[in-house]
């Protein structure tokens, strides 16, 4: 099981969600006779006419220092095999996905399908902790401090009854 | 100490063609490695620029606290006034959020700083049309005050398409020069002459 942590708020018209979670070296290796030497992650996280309103980018890194942004040409998320660590490291990954229109959710659902296709690559499954934010175009911003978890498999079986959200459906 | 801005809409390239930028300033410089300093000014959470950059070996600073134009205003120039002072590169390098206006950033630096500010401003040739058609004030206020326009990904469109981007592009800022480009491929060092002026 993964945790990952997401952070969305909004800025202006755009709808900003962020999450890092770590790679576990176990499932790295055991991936890697199937998908190490090939493509390592593909995921798709928009279709490509969602691209007029937003974008997604991300990074693979391990080893303190050693980092690869993972190419997000058209609606995928790729990392090539010579991205993956070797050895007994975990990989930490960082999502961005910014998204105009629409609502602060579709950012954070497009952020956890994305996470979990990522990690469903490796064989793992995600529980997410939300932390949310508001920022307003006055540039006051206020942290509602709202935090929960829910668990979400890597086959984007969203359940909404789990995203916890408030009374009046502004935060999740 | 010199200061660069670095516009242009998420996905546009910035990051690609900052690479290069820094690798032509640092092999410029008398100064090595030390000559160039980036801020990376991300509008998500988690840094995702700042770790390619720091794995190509370039100094960064992050800057979170939100968009340099806006709400990070005041933390940019404290960014700068730090890395001035403890520092001391030949040049900073500010690469803006995807959702900045860079006329903002260049007016308070220049104010505060009384240095000259250049902006290298990348624009996606092969999203122009729909990202101009949906957010028109914020496309053109990313390239209108450039000294130098990317048209970047011009692999991707016909070259018909391409020269009516660089049109269009005039019309915003017939001062610019402006450059058609692939910045995830190794670019002629002649398109960074416009830092040298």
């Amino acid at each position: 099981m993964t945790t990952v942590h997401i952070n969305a708020r909004d800025h202006e018209e755009a709808h900003v969600a962020s999450a890092k979670f770590l790679l576990p070296a176990a499932d790295l290796r055991r991936a890697e006779a199937e998908v190490a030497r090939q493509l390592a992650v593909t995921v798709r996280w928009a279709e490509e006419k969602d691209m007029l309103i937003g974008h997604a980018k991300a990074y693979l890194s391990w080893g303190g220092e050693e980092a690869r942004m993972l190419s997000t040409t058209g609606g995928e998320v790729e990392a090539k095999g010579s991205a993956l660590p070797e050895g007994d490291r975990d990989a930490e990954v960082g999502v961005t996905v910014i998204v105009f229109g629409g609502e602060l959710e579709d950012a954070e659902d497009r952020l956890e399908g994305l996470a979990a296709a990522v990690v469903g690559q490796f064989g793992d499954w995600c529980v997410y902790d939300h932390e949310c934010e508001h920022h307003h175009h006055d540039h006051d911003h206020h942290d509602h401090g709202h935090e929960h978890e829910h668990e979400h498999h890597h086959d984007h079986d969203h359940d909404r009854g789990h995203h916890g959200e408030d009374e009046d459906g502004t935060c999740r | 100490m010199k200061i660069l801005l670095l516009s242009g809409f998420l996905g546009s390239g910035k990051t690609s063609a900052l690479l290069q930028l820094a690798a032509y300033l640092v092999r410029s410089s008398q100064q090595g490695g030390t000559s160039v300093t980036i801020i990376e000014n991300e509008i998500g959470e988690v840094g995702v620029d700042d770790k390619v950059l720091k794995a190509q070996g370039l100094q960064v600073r992050e800057l979170f606290a939100g968009c340099a134009c806006c709400t990070g205003g005041a933390d940019l120039l404290a960014d700068i006034r730090t890395i001035r002072d403890t520092v001391g590169p030949e040049w900073i390098i500010i690469e803006a959020t995807g959702v900045a206006y860079p006329r903002q950033i260049k007016e308070s630096v220049e104010a505060c700083f009384r240095i000259p500010v250049k902006i290298l401003a990348l624009a996606d040739a092969k999203r122009w049309k729909r990202l101009h058609a949906y957010m028109a004030e914020l496309i053109e206020g990313q390239v209108e005050c450039a000294d130098c326009i990317l048209l970047n990904k011009v692999d991707l469109v016909e070259e018909a398409e391409a020269d009516a981007i660089v049109e269009e592009l005039r019309r915003y800022n017939p001062a610019a020069a402006i450059h058609k480009a692939v910045a995830n491929k190794p670019m002629d060092e002649s398109i960074w002459s416009f830092v040298q002026d």
